[in-house]
């Protein structure tokens, strides 16, 4: 039995598309406004937020302080560490009620935060939702050949789009990069000057038109393929963008 | 002779039938070890609920789950009703509405009560209301739509039919299959106005909207506004496909999560109503607080093995009863059958055709059209003989007399019964013990299990 008539029909369904074209630019809104970014420049501009730390969580804890959220890092260094994150917490064989919980990325903050798994940590704590990661050549050759073991992947000429779990991550020469269409964390490891000079990252940087809020220069003490000379690099390249110290948000 | 049954008997038969499936799915659930996937399920709603994270189990399905765990484990702590309570109540709910589904399907209370009966006492129905992860989701949220569509039929009020938007869009939230029932009850709905609107194409226009709207969009609304916890870390609408895009690859090319142990055949779905088929759900829980090398138990008390064995004297009819309703459909032009028919065919051919392995779990997604469409069978051959009363009732007997054993593998209580025993633990304890650090130690738990513990 049907005993809408024909104008209740159209009112109701009028109704409900512009509830759910109401409804989905809310949505959006919601996930925008959830970003928390502070006050943005190219990356020698004065207000640009800038760091040199001696190792990763260092700029993990940065980040933290600074109450970044939902943001994009710019990640430049030698090479993308590989992990499994589903190994980090060893499977718990004692499960009983009531269940002893915890929040994962709370977790990892607390027991697992290292140079290796900085980045991850800082997406599972929300800190960052996307990864654009400038390596050497060789190195993202080398992922272009693991992306195919990804379900989700991609690769150009451009660089490599891996997600993991549908985190979505890019990797690329310095050549081929060409901003984010919005401000990024930008995490400069020594490492990158391995393979690259300071002035020539600085012009790709530039050339991208990359606008940032925060730069992190990490000497990353302790790494294997780091030397004073790769750290003196990046001193450099800290003068080429200026020492200006303007605070976190 | 035919002696009809009144409403008032139906719905009463049917708060029994109720109550035995909550007895049967709540029974020493408590005492029940906790498996691995029921923890993860806890750990994902909290990192999803205050993360916006995405495990660590099952990443890949659509995450109503997490938000409903989560609460539940806001609203009972972190025993077992804050685990288990929403399957449990799902799993126990999808008993009176596969009876009232089946009612309006076929007109008959008896069947509708034989299907409610048949759906209570099935082990992999139960082992599954007694599990936090979400298969049973599968049956209850598109059964709860489609319940709600009819009472939308009957009396032409639209919040019956808000109502079941709203559902097909919780199942969509749960997994993608629920995309099944919900395509076919469009389809019947499409149908149904094009049969009965006789008037101007205005008017079917208009009522094509309505039923595209609230059937097709509002759940889409639905499903959308469970990922506002993934939302809030961050990511825009536009960002959203491609989530959707890695979920879909993932789901389609999936072939489990890490390689099992033990010998899990059962996994396409082309053999769960040709052949008898098991879920095979063993885990290892070192019940003992403290890691005290001392107070812990052996592997064997530790294995808890949980076998969800289809009942050959339902599920090996599900055929023959399809091809039945599939036939009365088109001769007799039933719309009921016609429906059910669909409902089977479209939610259980993508499963069987499918390339990639599928668990049984996933059966509790076809399970209560297989069901109803049993019962109906049933019903009818027993309709056909003198002594209906008799054969029905022999008939229930004998399936209840093999669901017994089944329903204590269902609970994980087969390593107690002293025959099983043997078997379970050759079948798969030792199978488990190879794939665990301390697999080379002959029968030394006690040696290796705590140093694992003591690494977290």
């Amino acid at each position: 039995m049907h005993t809408l008539t024909t104008r209740n029909c159209f009112i109701v369904g009028a109704l409900f598309i512009l509830i759910s074209l109401v409804a989905l630019v809310a949505i959006d809104r919601f996930g925008k406004n959830s970003r928390v970014i502070g006050s943005t420049g190219i990356i020698h501009a004065q207000n640009v937020y800038r760091k040199q730390v001696d190792n990763p969580k260092d700029a993990y804890r940065i980040w933290r302080e600074a109450g970044y959220r939902g943001r994009t890092v710019v990640f430049i260094a030698d090479r993308w560490e590989s992990f499994d994150p589903g190994e980090l917490i060893p499977a718990q064989m004692f499960r009983a009620y009531p269940l002893q919980l915890y929040n994962t990325a709370k977790r990892l903050e607390d027991d697992y935060l290292n140079g290796t798994t900085f980045l991850y940590v800082a997406s599972m704590n929300k800190i960052c939702r996307r990864i654009v990661a400038i390596l050497p050549v060789s190195e993202v050759d080398r992922i272009g050949k693991m992306a195919s073991k990804s379900k989700d992947y991609r690769v150009s000429n451009k660089g490599v789009y891996v997600s993991r779990q549908g985190f979505p991550r890019w990797y690329m020469t310095g050549d081929k990069f060409a901003g984010v269409d919005e401000p990024a964390l930008l995490y400069v490891g020594a490492s990158y000057f391995k393979y690259a000079e300071p002035e020539e990252l600085y012009r790709q940087l530039r050339a991208s038109g990359l606008q940032t809020d925060c730069v992190i220069l990490c000497n990353e003490e302790g790494k294997d393929s780091v030397t004073p000379k790769e750290v003196a690099k990046l001193n450099k390249f800290a003068q080429l963008i200026g020492n200006y110290a303007a605070p976190l948000p | 002779m035919k002696i009809e049954m009144t409403n008032r008997a139906a719905y009463v038969g049917l708060a029994l039938i109720t109550l035995f499936a909550l007895l049967l799915n709540g029974f020493q659930l408590a005492s029940q070890p906790v498996s691995q996937d029921d923890f993860d399920v806890a750990l994902s709603a909290i990192n999803y609920m205050e993360s916006g994270q995405l495990g660590p189990t099952m990443w890949n399905h659509p995450y109503l789950r997490n938000i409903l765990v989560y609460y539940a484990l806001r609203m009972f702590g972190t025993g077992v009703l804050g685990a288990k309570g929403v399957s449990l109540l799902l799993g126990t709910l999808c008993t009176p509405l596969i009876g009232l589904v089946a009612r309006r399907i076929f007109k008959d209370n008896r069947i509708a009560l034989i299907a409610a009966f048949l759906w209570a006492s099935d082990a992999l129905v139960i082992e599954f209301s007694r599990q936090g992860i979400n298969d049973i989701y599968l049956a209850f949220f598109p059964l709860a739509a489609i319940y709600l569509f009819y009472r939308y039929r009957e009396s032409g009020n639209q919040g019956w039919l808000i109502g079941a938007g709203i559902c097909f869009g919780l199942g969509l939230a749960s997994k993608w299959s629920a995309l099944f029932p919900l395509l076919v009850t469009c389809a019947l709905w499409i149908v149904c106005i094009h049969k009965e609107t006789d008037c101007t194409v205005k008017e079917r226009i208009a009522r094509y909207l309505h039923a595209t709207v609230l059937l097709l969009m509002l759940p889409v609304l639905v499903y959308l506004l469970t990922f506002m916890p993934w939302l809030s870390r961050g990511y825009s609408l536009s960002e959203w496909p491609a989530l959707q895009r890695s979920m879909f690859l993932e789901t389609s090319q999936h072939v489990g999560y890490k390689p099992k142990p033990w010998d899990d055949r059962d996994n396409r779905a082309y053999k769960w109503f040709v052949a008898p088929s098991v879920f095979v759900d063993p885990f290892m829980n070192m019940d003992t607080p403290d890691a005290d090398p001392q107070e812990l138990p052996s592997y064997d008390k530790s294995v808890t093995v949980v076998l969800g064995y289809a009942n050959p004297l339902v599920w090996l009819l599900v055929l023959p009863a399809i091809i039945m309703v599939v036939r009365r459909g088109l001769r007799e032009r039933d719309e009921g059958s016609c429906y059910l028919a669909g409902l089977f065919l479209m939610s259980y051919l993508p499963l069987a055709l499918s390339p990639r392995p599928i668990w049984m779990n996933t059966s509790l997604s076809v399970l209560p059209y297989a069901i109803m469409a049993v019962a109906w069978f049933v019903w009818t051959v027993a309709h056909r003989v003198k002594r209906q009363q008799l054969v029905l009732t022999i008939y229930l007997l004998l399936f209840l007399i093999v669901a017994s054993p089944l329903y204590l593998l269902a609970i994980g209580k087969g390593t107690r019964i002293p025959v099983l025993k043997e078997y379970l633990v050759d079948q798969y304890l030792v199978q488990i013990k190879k794939d665990m650090p301390a697999g080379e130690v002959k029968d030394g738990p006690k040696a290796a299990i705590p140093g694992q513990v003591n690494q977290q």
